[in-house]
């Protein structure tokens, strides 16, 4: 039966075109991620082809290892040699040998620099201050735990995640994740959309082609026809955005490699409250997107199952990830838009502040708390679309 | 297999599509004929459980069919008057569709489909897309599909529309096949087709049955006489408006009419058989005249 509920959704012309459209997306998608990477070749000059990433990675990995105390003063040390012999006129190709491949790593010693009146920036940290930059970077933290734990619960539990990140942070030119994280996020974002467009005629095709009569006068209509339904939602979501995205995936690593997948996001975002790699954040926006996809597939199933036509019911994913938001954002309310479902497709913004939510002793980060809060919700549209059909009476 | 009716009422806000209706049902074949607007087809979707009646049961062997629920879903087969499908499945991947909403494992439907194909003259079409077909090939299909569980209770709404006169004329011969150890409820305007098929009528206007029984019952019913008259063309127009016409042509300079009347309506006129388009003629009288040119 399931085989031939998604024979039903995929023999339509229509939504075989939407597929070969997110396909086409995904190549988009590398191609737009390849080509944002600033990359500067040796002669100073900016390199905007699709072996930009791979370049920029190389160079960087000339700090590839554990960033030891050592390494982070030779990295200050060859920073401010620089800025001693050339002031703020730093010559291209100086800048090409040197700064370039220690870009990420002179942008983490900023952090322990901040806040001090006279070192707002890493030109100022010396090589003695990046020295002890696990020391220094563990007071910031104390404060940075002070400061966004609105209550010792959450204070506590900011420490603890703090703590949890293995120092020396290893390193190597994680580039190639960022951008393919951040590129994700919008792809996810298209595929969540198609998604529901394509949920949503699982449900209201047998209202649409007048074949309701059949279907619900049959021996299974309305209970396992119905589950098979929704069953049909659950591995179109599941198998289309897996499979969109291991496409997109493979894309992104045949064209800008895969390395750095172990480097520690605290690398570019010192206060993360999320101890893991570029690599996990990847499959965390991933695994989000999936989240979003599947809120998308059931909720439109709801509507288009409750109303009996998919109109509405493809608007709303749009009004959610969309809409939605910049309502919130009126409104003020801070918990809602933190909640927002659309912020399952900013993992990279929610990881680089601390957000957190308690309840009574609990405290919360940002993306369990969205992944638990629309597993839940779409989890619970589904007995709510079985029932709009088991206990379907024509009026 | 008995199917009862008892008092079953459908109502639409004021508006009584089924009144007070009691039938009972049998093996053989039923016909239920009325004009448009009759409650034909929301008594077929009562009995398909579509939908729900305002008052009164429907009982199947003596059980409730709505409490029967998927039980009973299981033993009827149902093709409604506006028979939808899926346009982009092939004819025999929308078979195997419906075959597996109906609860047939999938090797017994591929039997049931090749046979139901066979019997419906389709299955050199089974690899067609449901939507390159013609009206009387879907409508085709949409008799397979109602047959595709082997049915114990087969409820028809206007099977023949769309047909074309030989694939009327077998679809007579299916039902006529069909009809042993099963019911079968025809529904329709077309009072040919179940002059051919049915063994019992019911005929039905403003939601009741006005009267039942075999054809030569309902014909003995009628109290007037079908009449043969041949008339001067221009005096067609004068007796149709003092007599229920069933029909008129014209046979060179004469009209010739065949009417209603009690006693012989103008001098000459031959009486004829009484026939069930006499019948529905007599007693939906204006309300048929769509009819007339049955």
């Amino acid at each position: 039966m399931l085989n031939y509920e998604l024979k039903k959704l995929f023999a339509k012309r229509i939504n075989v075109i939407f597929l070969v459209l997110l396909l086409a997306a995904a190549v988009i998608f590398n191609l737009l991620a390849a080509k944002s990477v600033l990359y500067f070749d040796s002669h100073g000059a900016e390199d905007q082809s699709l072996k930009a990433v791979r370049m920029l990675t190389e160079e960087k990995n000339k700090w590839k290892g554990p960033l030891t105390q050592e390494t982070l003063a030779k990295a200050a040390s060859e920073q401010q040699r620089l800025y001693k012999r050339y002031g703020d006129q730093i010559p291209d190709e100086a800048y090409v040998k040197v700064l370039q491949p220690a870009s990420d790593i002179l942008e983490m010693l900023k952090y322990i620099g901040q806040g001090d009146a006279d070192s707002f920036s890493s030109q100022k940290v010396s090589p003695e201050k990046a020295a002890d930059f696990y020391k220094l970077r563990r007071e910031k933290l104390s404060g940075a735990a002070r400061e966004y734990g609105k209550t010792p619960a959450q204070q506590a539990f900011l420490k603890e995640q703090y703590g949890k990140t293995v120092t020396p942070f290893y390193y190597e030119g994680a580039d190639s994740w960022k951008i393919r994280t951040d590129y994700a996020e919008r792809y996810g974002m298209v595929i969540a959309l198609l998604i529901g467009i394509l949920a949503s005629g699982i449900f209201a095709g047998e209202f649409r082609l007048q074949a309701d009569s059949v279907f619900f006068s049959s021996r299974y209509g309305r209970t396992k026809a119905a589950r098979t339904k929704i069953w049909a939602g659950i591995v179109m979501a599941a198998v289309l955005y897996w499979g969109l995205m291991l496409v997109y995936s493979l894309m992104g690593f045949i064209i800008m490699g895969t390395g750095g997948s172990s480097v520690p996001i605290q690398v570019e975002w010192s206060e993360s409250v999320y101890a893991i790699t570029f690599g996990q954040e990847y499959m965390l926006t991933l695994l989000c997107g999936f989240t979003a996809s599947l809120l998308s597939a059931a909720l439109t199933m709801l509507i288009s199952a409750g109303r009996h036509a998919s109109g509405i019911a493809i608007c709303v994913p749009f009004f959610l990830f969309c809409v939605a938001p910049f309502i919130a954002r009126a409104l003020g309310a801070e918990l809602f838009e933190n909640l927002m479902p659309q912020r399952l497709f900013y993992v990279e913004n929610i990881i680089r502040t601390p957000v957190l939510f308690q309840a009574g002793d609990m405290v919360f980060r940002q993306i369990p708390a969205l992944l638990i809060l629309y597993l839940a919700v779409s989890l619970l549209c589904l007995p709510l679309i079985y029932r709009a059909y088991h206990r379907y009476i024509m009026k | 297999m008995t199917l009862i009716l008892d008092k079953v009422t459908k109502t639409f806000g004021s508006y009584k599509a089924v009144d007070d209706m009691s039938i009972t049902m049998n093996n053989g074949v039923y016909g239920l004929l009325g004009v448009n607007g009759a409650g034909k087809t929301t008594l077929m979707r009562l009995l398909s459980t579509i939908m729900k009646p305002t008052g009164g049961s429907i009982t199947y062997k003596g059980r409730d069919i709505f409490k029967m629920g998927a039980e009973y879903r299981g033993l009827i087969g149902y093709l409604p008057q506006e028979f939808g499908y899926y346009p982009d499945l092939k004819v025999r991947d929308y078979l195997m569709y419906i075959a597996s909403i109906k609860g047939l494992p999938a090797p017994i439907a591929k039997r049931r489909i090749s046979t139901t194909l066979r019997l419906v003259g389709m299955e050199r079409e089974a690899s067609r897309k449901m939507k390159t077909l013609s009206g009387g090939m879907k409508r085709r299909i949409g008799i397979a599909q109602a047959v595709l569980n082997d049915p114990e209770f087969l409820i028809l709404d206007e099977p023949t529309a769309g047909l074309d006169p030989k694939e009327t004329i077998r679809f007579r011969n299916l039902i006529g096949r069909l009809a042993e150890n099963r019911i079968v409820l025809l529904s329709t305007h077309i009072v040919a087709d179940i002059e051919a098929v049915a063994s019992q009528v019911f005929l039905m206007n403003k939601g009741k049955i006005l009267v039942q029984g075999s054809a030569a019952e309902l014909c003995g019913s009628v109290k007037k006489s079908a009449w043969i008259c041949r008339l001067p063309e221009h005096e067609a127009g004068r007796a149709a408006q003092r007599f229920q016409v069933i029909s008129m042509h014209k046979e060179g300079s004469e009209a010739v009419l065949r009417v209603l009347s009690e006693e012989i309506p103008v001098p000459g006129a031959i009486q004829a058989n009484t026939t069930l388009e006499d019948v529905f003629l007599y007693y939906f009288g204006e309300e048929a005249g769509e009819y007339a040119e049955l």
